[in-house]
């Protein structure tokens, strides 16, 4: 799974990429889709995800029995840490996955969790298991 | 002879759009509340296969 979302974060550098977490009720992640940059400005440090995007990603997983547990996104040549822009657009019921790519590969991997306010976020300990 | 009068008072509250997201995936993904907080798994192995498997059938 760090394989697809690294590739994807290195095609993209130095912009941004974006993507979507799918999971099972137990919050484990078992494949990742991913979502078009749909940002209007420079995409260097900034991403969008369609809304109707997201919706039809969601009914998809949903058809799978499976849910949309978080994002991820791409942080080129910036720590894994979520930015001010994306506490202030961060829904409170999704993980949010950061990877911070150079132009050497990726550097860091992060999850993490914004508080209802969106005032911080927590960090969110990764665990990959087989199968 | 009834006469009906258009009453300027609101029908009822609408809820902005990101309450409205918010209640409904409150529902849909109690897990993900964060007062919940736990751990996120990562599974080695993508489910996508067999996703692309279904849809080629």
């Amino acid at each position: 799974m760090f394989d697809e979302i690294d590739a994807h974060a290195r095609e993209a550098y130095p912009e941004e990429c974006c993507g979507l977490l799918i999971a099972t009720g137990e919050k484990k992640v078992v494949d990742c889709v991913r979502m078009k940059n749909e940002y209007p400005g420079p995409k260097q440090d900034r991403y969008h995800i369609d809304p109707l995007e997201l919706y039809r990603a969601d009914r998809a997983a949903s058809q799978r029995g499976l849910v949309v547990a978080g994002i991820y996104h791409s942080h080129p040549d910036y720590p894994a840490t979520l930015s001010r822009f994306d506490m202030d657009h961060a829904f409170p019921w999704y993980s949010y996955f950061v990877v911070s790519v150079g132009s050497g590969g990726t550097k860091d991997r992060r999850s993490w969790t914004p508080n209802e306010k969106r005032t911080g976020a927590a960090e969110e300990p990764i665990e990959v298991v087989e199968g | 002879m009834t006469t009906a009068t258009l009453s300027t008072e609101p029908i009822g509250s609408i809820p902005r759009p990101p309450e409205t997201l918010r209640a409904v995936d409150r529902h849909k993904y109690p897990i993900m509340n964060p007062c919940s907080q736990g751990t996120i798994t990562f599974s080695k192995v993508r489910r996508a296969d067999t996703k692309d498997s279904e849809e080629s059938v």
